[in-house]
């Protein structure tokens, strides 16, 4: 596949259309075109390199092969992603059953964060990038998905909804309830920044929390409203 | 309603709720006038905004790594591989009109089925299978370029001629050993003992069609155990280049592969041009398998016999 000469102005769309008619290089631009947002998207949600790019390849290899089923009802870039998507949530799923967490080792931790961190950033923020990452990785996969897509890499709910497959209210309600279940995180994080290494006293800071008066994660195993109810609600408040 | 008032405080997914706007009119407001007395539930709304905003600016790939894009690249271009494979395989399909929708039909159907991460059947169109690359399984860990010889085996099983045929491609060197050869006789196709070599083959070829078909599988008669047919019928497929060197389009009864003099080759049997009670036996020379498909097959032996 040489590099992309001569397709400045051809639509994803056409490229495809390209593929199948036979042309052998417009796959491979179409790939160069979105590889590294299906990337991002890939080790975000999986938390594993060796896992993220297992993933994005058999997305893409199995979108070549099924180029011809495009129907053109979404773009092709939410088509990517949808594939690559449900072959990462394929993969987690899989993981979740056989450990807890696929992420789980500070040196994967340390992957997902390069190349910006590290040395510039100050250590302790390093630190409360990698925890929250370790949380990230203890939600559902569901969830993890729609808040990787969503708050991580900024795509609008609707989009998210179209690569999830998913109505837009079940993407803004398993994002709510990732974001919960990431809250005590959070707060464990601020009050070790805010006393420093004395994490006894995490009872204070500027949480103004009193012992326990707000469950931390205590509704988060409840089943609170499904996501059927969340979609009726929906349209309440975009 | 009291900020003390710790009885009520709405849970920390209901908040979060409220912030995507997820809960009826009534409970809304509801919550908000609760938040605006609550400082504390005002302040886990606040957490829960900050998360969102940790997750928005959290460092990350901005690109994937040259090693991944190369592997990736790579099994695209083991799919681009075997793809042309397969349309070889249908072009030359096309050329024969018996074997073509058995080739077809194969590559659509079998192909495609066992993928690794495949999903339920019911997802829509324009969502296809989340499928895998070729030849997945525990080499995946070990770089891809091998995996597409393995795609390639697998597709040429899927697409009907299966393991005979491989035989011959896979070690289709011509320092095999005589002896070696000699030490399967019934797989080693000579003149005197042609005559019953091609009746066993009819023989287990009729079997196959009465029922037994795993009895005597292996033998090369690729019958479809839907297509109950006599010799009248002929219906087994041949590559097309062995048919090519026969020079006769028609399908043949049965065939199998072996050696011949110390050469690859498929023994074919086909009905005798002038004959209804006589089939007219061909050893072919298989090298032309692993060729060029435009290449006919050597012609190596040529007997005719009355059937039995």
């Amino acid at each position: 596949m040489a590099d992309g000469a001569g397709y400045d102005g051809t639509s994803d769309q056409d490229l495809l259309a390209h593929h199948v008619e036979g042309d052998p290089d417009a796959f491979g631009e179409l790939v160069r075109r979105h590889r590294d947002r299906l990337w991002a998207v890939a080790l975000r949600t999986l938390g594993d390199r060796e896992e993220a790019a297992d993933a994005v390849q058999d997305a893409l290899v199995s979108a070549y092969r099924a180029a011809h089923t495009f129907r053109g009802q979404s773009a092709v870039t939410t088509w990517l992603h949808r594939i690559t998507v449900n072959a990462c949530l394929d993969r987690a799923r899989k993981a979740a059953s056989r450990k807890t967490s696929p992420v789980d080792d500070t040196e994967r931790l340390e992957q997902l964060l390069e190349p910006h961190e590290s040395a510039s950033a100050p250590a302790e923020r390093n630190d409360l990038h990698r925890e929250l990452l370790e949380a990230l990785g203890t939600l559902p996969p569901d969830q993890r998905a729609a808040l990787v897509l969503v708050d991580m890499q900024g795509y609008p709910v609707a989009e998210a909804a179209r690569v999830l497959d998913v109505p837009t209210g079940t993407v803004k309600s398993r994002c709510a309830r990732g974001r919960a279940r990431l809250l005590p995180l959070l707060r464990h994080l601020r009050t070790d920044a805010r006393s420093g290494e004395d994490s006894k006293k995490s009872g204070e800071g500027r949480n103004r929390t009193q012992g326990t008066s707000v469950p931390p994660a205590a509704g988060v195993h409840d089943a609170g409203p499904s996501d059927s109810t969340a979609v009726k609600g929906g349209g309440g408040r975009a | 309603m009291t900020s003390t008032d710790t009885a009520e405080h709405p849970e920390v997914t209901e908040i979060s709720d409220l912030t995507e706007g997820l809960l009826p009119p009534s409970r809304t407001a509801d919550l908000r006038r609760h938040l605006d007395d609550c400082a504390l539930c005002a302040d886990v709304y606040a957490s829960l905004e900050e998360i969102r905003g940790m997750l928005g600016t959290l460092p990350g790939p901005s690109r994937m790594p040259a090693d991944v894009a190369e592997r990736i690249d790579a099994a695209l271009a083991a799919e681009a591989l075997l793809n042309a494979t397969e349309q070889d395989a249908d072009a030359a399909a096309a050329q024969e009109p018996v074997g073509a929708s058995h080739l077809m039909a194969g590559e659509s159907d079998g192909a495609r089925v066992s993928r690794e991460t495949s999903t339920a059947a019911d997802r829509p169109a324009g969502r296809p299978r989340a499928a895998t690359g070729p030849g997945r399984t525990k080499a995946t860990r070990r770089g891809r370029r091998g995996a597409a010889v393995l795609g390639a085996v697998f597709t040429a099983a899927a697409l009907g001629l299966g393991g005979l045929l491989l035989q011959s491609m896979g070690d289709d060197t011509p320092g095999t050993t005589p002896e070696q050869n000699q030490a399967n006789s019934a797989n080693t196709f000579t003149e005197g003992k042609l005559e019953s070599q091609v009746a066993d083959l009819l023989a287990a070829s009729e079997d196959e069609d009465s029922g037994s078909r795993n009895d005597k599988s292996p033998w090369g008669s690729a019958s479809d155990p839907d297509e109950p047919s006599t010799l009248k019928e002929p219906k087994v497929a041949v590559p097309p280049c062995i048919q090519q060197g026969i020079g006769r389009d028609e399908a043949a009864l049965a065939y199998k592969t072996g050696t011949y003099k110390g050469t690859k080759a498929y023994l074919v049997v086909l009905p005798d041009a002038s004959s209804a009670t006589r089939v007219t036996a061909y050893v072919v020379d298989s090298a032309c398998v692993a060729k060029s498909p435009d290449s006919a097959g050597k012609v190596l032996l040529r007997q005719s016999y009355e059937l039995r």
